[in-house]
């Protein structure tokens, strides 16, 4: 495999992904985009990784979106849904039920900024900017920030974001205001507090960290006595096992 | 055709309409300046809305007032015994236009007038602004679709706080409970609202319109199927002419000019 665009490292319990393009701030190609599936593949199914973490390389930024320039040059779109059906790394993002932590300096744009509304806990640099410019090219956010970003952060605000331009963009102690970002550290501190936070999670059974975020993520979605429901017999089934 | 629709706007007697920059301007007008939603004026509101949403030159609404309030709400007052509620309703016609629909918002933002405003998809403030739904205070609850969008803008206990208390906010505080996007500073509200208007009116039409959809359905869906709904808009979107654009102009390092196609 000669293709270095994401490096999948594992520590004991603790993996890590780290986008690795930073000469076009880590923008995500079609390759890469399978690469990063496959990673979190290999996480959710690995036994012994506990957490995730992910972030990005070189001093720019985190990822600066989806690589236009690979846009509309490939494929039908017909083709191009089928493929995105087959290996959807955004809803596997969405669906895994170990925690993820994205830690972000720099650009979080659009897709970037997608995956990052998908992690469970977010870490950032002072110097972070976010933006989700799909609307003003013609598009909309498709790596499910129309879904995640509404969720994270209320409707009224990310509305703002999606349909605004550079002045509305967000800086990381808006970010932190709006609850996008839990926790600003300074950009030498940021990689290790991220591994911090994923060490003091890992210390953790596995199977409380799955059932605490299935009951929390699965059952937002339901009414609240479906909800009340799951958390109950996920107690159960991690008690019997204790 | 603008002019046309011009003409017919000039015999509503509540309601005031313009456009400029492919930004269509309500302002609403009541009888004294508490800006009172009658029946008149929910006929002339519908009216007025649908016009907006069905004309090419308009890309995005704003919904405004006239003088220094913007609703204290219906003008249904004391007892609503014998009146049918559903005939004085009409957020969820605001709610269901496909363009995006910006609240400018100043004074009294009240009962009614506050469940309008929260059917918008942005609101922006004057930071003296009054907001409350206070209907409980006369013996009622809200009922434009005040207990179900309050709760789910600002969150339950919130939500709550305010409709059984009764109390009212600032501006403020409504930023903070993310009630508002933006509150002013420099702009007045309606210069807010116009200028991000603007902005919107600069994007691709389609594209807008898609994104209402995908947030708005999506947020009734569980994660999975909101995700399958984006998925689809986004490939639907791929074939326009404005998508191509959109690329174009991006490889360019130009401004898109979009036409709706």
């Amino acid at each position: 495999m000669t293709d270095k665009s994401i490096i999948y490292n594992k520590r004991d319990s603790i993996v890590s992904i780290k986008l690795n393009r930073p000469k076009s701030i880590n923008a995500i190609t079609q390759s890469m985009r399978d690469l990063i599936f496959d990673a979190l593949t290999a996480y959710s199914f690995d036994e012994e990784a506990k957490v995730c973490v992910i972030y990005g390389a070189g001093d720019k930024g985190f990822c600066s979106g989806a690589d236009l320039i690979e846009f509309g040059k490939s494929r039908s779109q017909t083709e191009s849904r089928k493929i995105r059906k087959q290996r959807d790394l955004w809803g596997l993002l969405s669906q895994i039920k170990k925690p993820l932590i994205a830690a972000v300096h720099g650009y979080v744009i659009g897709a970037g900024l997608e995956i990052t509304s998908l992690c469970d806990i977010r870490i950032s640099s002072p110097n972070a900017v976010f933006a989700m410019p799909e609307v003003a090219h013609g598009f909309i956010p498709g790596a499910g920030g129309t879904q995640s970003f509404p969720r994270a952060i209320g409707k009224t605000h990310a509305m703002r974001q999606f349909l605004g331009n550079r002045s509305d963009r967000m800086n990381a102690q808006r970010a932190y205001e709006l609850g996008l970002v839990h926790k600003i550290v300074a950009i030498d501190d940021l990689l290790k507090t991220a591994f911090d936070v994923a060490g003091g999670l890992a210390v953790n059974d596995l199977q409380i960290l799955t059932a605490m975020k299935t009951a929390a993520i699965d059952g937002w979605y339901m009414p609240i006595s479906l909800g009340l429901d799951l958390e109950k017999r996920l107690m159960e089934k991690v008690k019997s096992n204790n | 055709m603008a002019s046309e629709s011009d003409l017919e706007f000039t015999n509503f007697s509540t309601v005031h309409c313009s456009i400029k920059n492919h930004v269509g301007l309500i302002r609403i007008q009541g009888k004294d300046g508490s800006n009172l939603i009658n029946q008149l004026m929910v006929a002339e509101l519908k009216e007025a809305i649908n016009s907006f949403d069905d004309n090419p030159a308009v890309r995005a609404i704003v919904l405004s007032s006239k003088g220094s309030n913007f609703s204290d709400g219906s003008a249904l007052q004391g007892s609503c015994k014998n009146v049918d509620l559903n005939s004085h309703r009409i957020a969820l016609h605001l709610a269901n236009t496909r363009k995006i629909t910006i609240a400018s918002l100043r004074g009294n933002v009240l009962d009614q007038g506050l469940e309008l405003a929260l059917a918008c998809d942005i609101r922006f403030a004057d930071r003296e602004s009054i907001f409350g739904l206070t209907n409980i205070k006369s013996g009622l609850m809200p009922w434009d679709g005040g207990t179900q969008r309050l709760t789910r803008i600002i969150g339950p206990s919130r939500a709550l706080y305010m409709m059984l208390t009764g109390i009212t906010i600032d501006g403020v505080k409504a930023l903070e409970y993310g009630l508002v996007s933006d509150i002013t500073s420099d702009l007045t509200d309606e210069e807010l609202s116009l200028q991000f208007g603007l902005i919107i009116s600069n994007h691709g039409p389609i594209a807008v319109q898609y994104l209402k959809e995908a947030v708005n359905s999506g947020s009734d869906l569980n994660i999975e199927e909101g995700m399958r709904l984006e998925l689809d808009l986004a490939t639907l979107l791929q074939s326009t002419n404005d998508r191509a654009e959109g690329l174009r102009a991006f490889a360019e390092k130009r401004k898109p000019e979009f036409q709706g196609d």
